[in-house]
């Protein structure tokens, strides 16, 4: 299975890049590929990858470097890449273009940076694109298996509303992925059906969907609503697709709190992530601290990057306040 | 007898071709305007393709290679099959590739080209706005060439076509003289 990995960024993430810049990254070894998480274009500085605790800066031979010696990232290489990610059309993806990203078949997200127009106050688009920054998907199957009985009890017909909560590249979103496919296709072998599952994909990156199809596997009961804001999202999907279980990236906002109370008062699982490293930081958030007064969410599940990213280091009853899982050696 | 009918035959090639090198001349004016004219409607079908559908470029370019005859058209096709084809170039390489390769088929100038060659700057790397800006840019200039060709046209076309028969019987006295042949021995 790692293997795949590199050989999913040789086969998606390469064709999209200017060929000064692929001939240098085809020659980085395996073992280096299975950790990389961001491939960095900053114009005029250094080529750079990235992954959770560490970087290297490549010289044009593609061997690690100061950043004196690095090979320099040329304006051509930025927009040749950039014709290469959009079909040479990038203004095929204005509305990518104004939220700062874009996502390309794989479901790798390409983070963009550069010159923000404005209109009315808010950023309509981006100019002069400077800085790209690739993301590679992960998708680790399986990883959702520790969690999972913790959500389904044999006492209860469905799985209880959860929230997963990390600090930022620790693994949510690929948790959240992986729970969306364990729960859409169910697991006979724990016994449990599967469900109906609608996924409210704001920002792409849970099902990775390119042109409105999932580049993940995200399940055989799952409806994936690409790109809608989340609260407006989940209400669509609630009366559209008779969903058993609702899962959404991050959420924070107002209208995602009420939206997700409409979901509990009509039966509906909810299943969502927050960025927090502990419970107690959730606390100082008034939406979510709300949704948590009212028994909302029955399982608390903390990750954090204690033992690599994704360690699963707690989950939590929070209306019970009991804690189900905790590390015996104390994750931290 | 025989001597006679070898002149006339000389002179009646001499006489064809150079009325046909005057077609020709005043032909390629024609085709030229016919050219610039095509290339207008293919900047014209651009526009709408990008602001109101946002099609993507190779998608766009294979449109208009489809709407648009002869090898103005062509230049958009090969040019979206080449975008289609290489992970290696943008938009505008590619369309400076198509349109070099073209350059043998249209009858466009130096100075046409380069306007056309100017689409090439900045496709397919701004946003709806900028690449309309660039094409209206682009499709300005080519109306100058395009008013150019016209006159050209209507003031050449015939002076072409009279050359050539003119300069074909001009050919066929100075040879007359040459040879010292009272040129009524050819009637």
């Amino acid at each position: 299975m790692p293997d795949s990995k590199v050989h999913r960024v040789n086969k998606q993430v390469f064709p999209l890049l200017a060929p000064g810049v692929r001939s240098i990254l085809q020659e980085i070894d395996v073992n280096t590929w299975q950790k990389v998480e961001e491939i960095r274009l900053r114009e005029g500085r250094p080529l750079t990858l990235c992954w959770s605790g560490g970087e290297a800066m490549l010289t044009s031979r593609g061997q690690v470097s100061g950043a004196g010696e690095a090979y320099r990232v040329k304006p051509d290489d930025l927009s040749l890449t950039l014709q290469l990610i959009s079909n040479c059309s990038l203004y095929a993806f204005e509305e990518e273009l104004r939220r700062g990203y874009l996502t390309v078949p794989g479901g790798h997200r390409v983070g963009l940076s550069g010159k923000a127009v404005l209109e009315k106050g808010s950023i309509k688009v981006l100019r002069n694109i400077n800085s790209l920054n690739f993301r590679i998907a992960r998708e680790i199957r399986g990883i959702a298996n520790y969690v999972i009985p913790y959500l389904i009890t044999s006492s209860r017909q469905k799985p209880w509303s959860t929230l997963v909560i990390s600090p930022p590249q620790a693994g949510k979103t690929t948790l959240l992925r992986d729970l969306v496919r364990c729960l859409s296709d169910g697991m006979p072998e724990k016994k449990f059906r599967g469900f109906k599952v609608g996924l409210v994909d704001e920002r792409s990156e849970i099902a990775g969907c390119f042109e409105g199809s999932p580049q993940m596997d995200v399940g055989v009961r799952t409806d994936v609503l690409d790109g809608a804001p989340k609260g407006e999202g989940m209400m669509l999907l609630l009366r559209s697709m008779s969903p058993e279980i609702i899962v959404t990236d991050e959420i924070g906002r107002e209208e995602d709190a009420s939206s997700i109370e409409e979901m509990i008062n009509a039966g509906v699982t909810v299943i969502a992530s927050a960025h927090a490293s502990t419970p107690e930081e959730l606390y100082y958030r008034p939406t979510i601290k709300r949704l948590f007064n009212q028994h909302v969410f029955h399982r608390m599940v903390v990750l954090g990057r204690s033992r690599g990213p994704g360690t699963l280091e707690l989950v939590q009853d929070p209306v019970r306040e009991r804690n189900l899982y905790q590390p015996k050696t104390g994750g931290r | 007898m025989d001597e006679t009918f070898v002149r006339l035959t000389g002179a009646i090639c001499i006489l064809v071709s150079a009325a046909l090198w005057g077609e020709m001349k005043a032909r390629s004016l024609g085709l030229r305007l016919a050219h610039l004219q095509h290339f207008q409607q293919a900047l014209r079908l651009l526009s709408t393709e990008i602001s109101y559908t946002a099609t993507p470029l190779p998608r766009a370019f294979e449109v208009i290679g489809r709407r648009i005859n002869g090898p103005v058209g062509e230049i958009f096709s090969r040019a979206s099959r080449v975008m289609r084809d290489s992970n290696e170039m943008g938009a505008g390489e590619a369309w400076r590739q198509s349109l070099k390769q073209g350059t043998g088929e249209t009858y466009f100038n130096q100075e046409d080209l380069k306007i056309a060659e100017q689409l090439g700057i900045s496709l397919g790397l701004s946003d709806r706005e900028g690449q309309i800006k660039q094409i209206q840019l682009v499709s300005r200039q080519m109306e100058y060439a395009l008013e150019e060709a016209r006159q050209a046209k209507n003031k050449n076309e015939r002076m072409w076509r009279y050359l050539g028969v003119l300069g074909g019987l001009a050919l066929i006295i100075f040879f007359c003289k040459r040879e010292g042949i009272p040129w009524k021995a050819l009637t």
